[in-house]
């Protein structure tokens, strides 16, 4: 299994209220990740965050880490407040394509396999504010000229309920999904956040199993949350048990892409955070290899799952003695 | 019942990924406050905003704007990121308390009757993070002397689920209800934050009201999971109604201050729509009963 951080969150972090963290450069930021057991791919955030492509490939060359993703952000620039890929204004919209453009170029340059875009902005905060039709129409149309350029170079689409719009127009992975047939580009595919698909009242393993049965490619980001907002909390934290049957799904699948951490760590030591994620996450990757996944399946197709949490459960609580009384 | 409003909210604005408006002076803050139609009052952060009373009371003459509350900002600093009123640290405890002093200290000095504190840094991002209880108790000492220090100026505290903590420790307006009768603070209610913890935000006013808490209002509207400080009455029209009608009901006469959030708009056309909206529907009379009228 190969583990990357979204470098971006090893530098300043900020919340409406607070700040946290130091700010760092790319480089610092690498030189923090290096302290990180098992952390070899880090997702980099284009335009903002990165060097030229020469400087960043002698940076990783130095740490011996990959890229995992070239993340381009169209929400920071005030002209994407009312949208990007869905803007009214074809300018704004033709401006956003072109960023993804960019960050296609620069993946090339420096081997990335893929780009990665979630866009924020593009929603709406009240009733009456956007034209719901045309805006789907103008995200279809975003999509497929974005894809149309380097081939070569895949554009994972992620989804997300809300934030920074109250309702973000691209917020399940059914929609996406319908996103990409529609764009009708084969060179797309999903960027799977898993705390997305909690707090946007999916199922996780169940999202995985969409894009998949549909022969969709997907890249997996690790957090966890409250089922209300997107906290980037540390995977499993929450929701230990729907992160195991994430997993299961995963190897059932032979996922044998990058697991992303997006974990923000507000209010914790990062080194500690992104460690913890990439401990437990391998943990429980090993442990399902002891597992016998066909038995599993077995019971999934006669969902029979006190069979299953019987299997799992010694391994959650391996140790405890349990006293059987009354 | 008159307006204000929080004047952070015509500064530089920030949520995670963004920022939006310019940095303003108090002084340009008070001039944009100004402009608003039924605005009469505002609300100033301390100390961030102003800590001094000769610049607040100038400023408040100068516009006509009076100070509908002091606003004790307990979540800004370092120190406090992981607690204020409920910390475990007793030097961060007692920070915070020096802090609620100073805050009543200003009031007495403008005339002001109340301040406020929304306490978002008590609270919790992980599950065994916190001692639930210990928490609980510190909070209530803090607060408890707190009320003690100038009791003629009352200490009005907010509920919030969450932000920036995940799991704030006065999550729900109850959490204050029961502050109140712990430590005797008053009750600063936010229609928004009442939605999001659930139930109706008219039945938790009422029933504080009945208790006799001292009561000042946020306004704002939110989703029913996070605190987006919207437009009054766009999301909940109906709920927002019934509020307002609680209001009126229990003879309420004091500020309604509008905590509406315009990161995406232009600050004054947002407080201003506000400001109509929440005008308009106060004076609205409902039917003597509705059809699912229970009585």
């Amino acid at each position: 299994m190969k583990h990357a951080i979204i470098t971006s969150f090893l530098g300043k972090l900020k919340d409406r209220f607070c700040e946290y963290q130091e700010p760092r450069t790319l480089e610092q930021k690498f030189e923090l990740m290096a302290q990180i057991p098992g952390a070899t791919g880090s997702e980099v955030v284009h335009p903002y965050e990165v060097p030229s492509p020469e400087e960043l490939l002698s940076q990783l060359a130095r740490f011996r880490f990959s890229v995992s993703a070239v993340n381009v952000n169209i929400k920071l620039d005030p002209i994407f407040q009312a949208g990007a890929l869905t803007n009214p204004d074809p300018s704004v919209r033709a401006k956003a394509v072109q960023m993804i453009h960019a960050a296609k170029d620069y993946a090339a340059a420096i081997g990335a396999d893929k780009v990665t875009c979630c866009p924020l902005s593009d929603g709406y905060d009240y009733s009456f504010q956007t034209d719901y039709g045309k805006a789907w129409d103008r995200l279809i149309g975003a999509v497929r000229d974005s894809a149309a350029h380097r081939p070569d170079v895949p554009l994972f689409l992620e989804y997300k309920p809300s934030e920074t719009r109250v309702h973000c127009t691209l917020d399940s992975a059914a929609k996406t999904l319908l996103l990409i047939g529609a764009a009708k580009a084969e060179n797309l595919g999903v960027t799977l956040d898993i705390g997305h698909s909690i707090y946007g009242g999916e199922t996780p393993a169940e999202a995985i199993a969409l894009c998949a049965t549909a022969g969709v490619p997907y890249y997996v980001h690790i957090n966890d949350n409250n089922g209300k907002w997107d906290w980037d909390l540390m995977a499993g934290t929450c929701n230990l048990w729907s992160y195991v049957e994430v997993l299961y799904y995963l190897k059932r699948y032979r996922y044998d892409g990058w697991i992303t951490s997006d974990t923000s760590p507000v209010r914790i030591d990062p080194v500690e955070c992104f460690a913890y994620n990439i401990r437990i996450t391998q943990r429980i990757w090993d442990w399902l290899d002891e597992i016998d996944l066909d038995e599993i399946g077995h019971h999934l197709e006669r969902h029979d799952v006190m069979p299953v949490i019987k299997m799992l459960e010694p391994g959650i609580f391996p140790q405890v003695a349990v006293s059987m009384r009354g | 019942m008159p307006q204000a409003v929080i004047m952070s909210f015509f500064g530089r604005r920030r949520d995670r990924f963004s920022e939006q408006g310019e940095a303003l002076s108090l002084s340009a803050k008070f001039d944009l406050a100004a402009r608003i139609p039924l605005v009469e009052g505002v609300e100033v952060i301390f100390p961030d905003e102003a800590d001094d009373a000769k610049t607040i009371q100038a400023e408040s003459v100068r516009t006509s704007l009076q100070i509908a509350a002091i606003n004790v900002n307990l979540k800004g600093r370092p120190e406090f990121q992981r607690g204020a009123l409920s910390s475990p640290d007793p030097m961060v405890r007692s920070n915070a308390l020096a802090l609620l002093k100073a805050a009543k200290d200003l009031a007495v000095s403008i005339g002001c009757p109340r301040i406020t504190c929304a306490p978002l840094a008590d609270g919790s991002d992980y599950h065994l993070q916190m001692d639930y209880a210990q928490a609980w108790l510190n909070t209530i000492e803090t607060l408890g002397a707190a009320v003690h220090y100038h009791p003629e100026i009352t200490l009005h505290i907010e509920h919030k689920p969450s932000d920036p903590r995940v799991k704030g420790l006065l999550s729900r307006a109850d959490n204050t209800g029961l502050l109140a009768a712990e430590c005797g603070v008053g009750i600063t209610f936010n229609f928004g934050h009442a939605l999001v913890s659930g139930g109706a935000p008219a039945e938790a006013w009422c029933r504080f009201h009945s208790e006799g808490i001292p009561l000042y209002v946020h306004l704002c509207d939110s989703s029913t999971t996070w605190d987006w400080d919207l437009l009054s009455g766009t999301h909940h029209w109906w709920s927002f109604v019934e509020f307002l009608q609680a209001l009126r009901n229990t003879h309420y006469e004091g500020w309604i201050t509008a905590d509406t959030f315009p990161i995406h708009f232009d600050a004054l056309t947002l407080l201003s729509a506000n400001a109509e909206s929440t005008a308009f529907w106060s004076q609205w009379r409902p039917p003597e009963r509705f059809p699912w009228s229970s009585e």
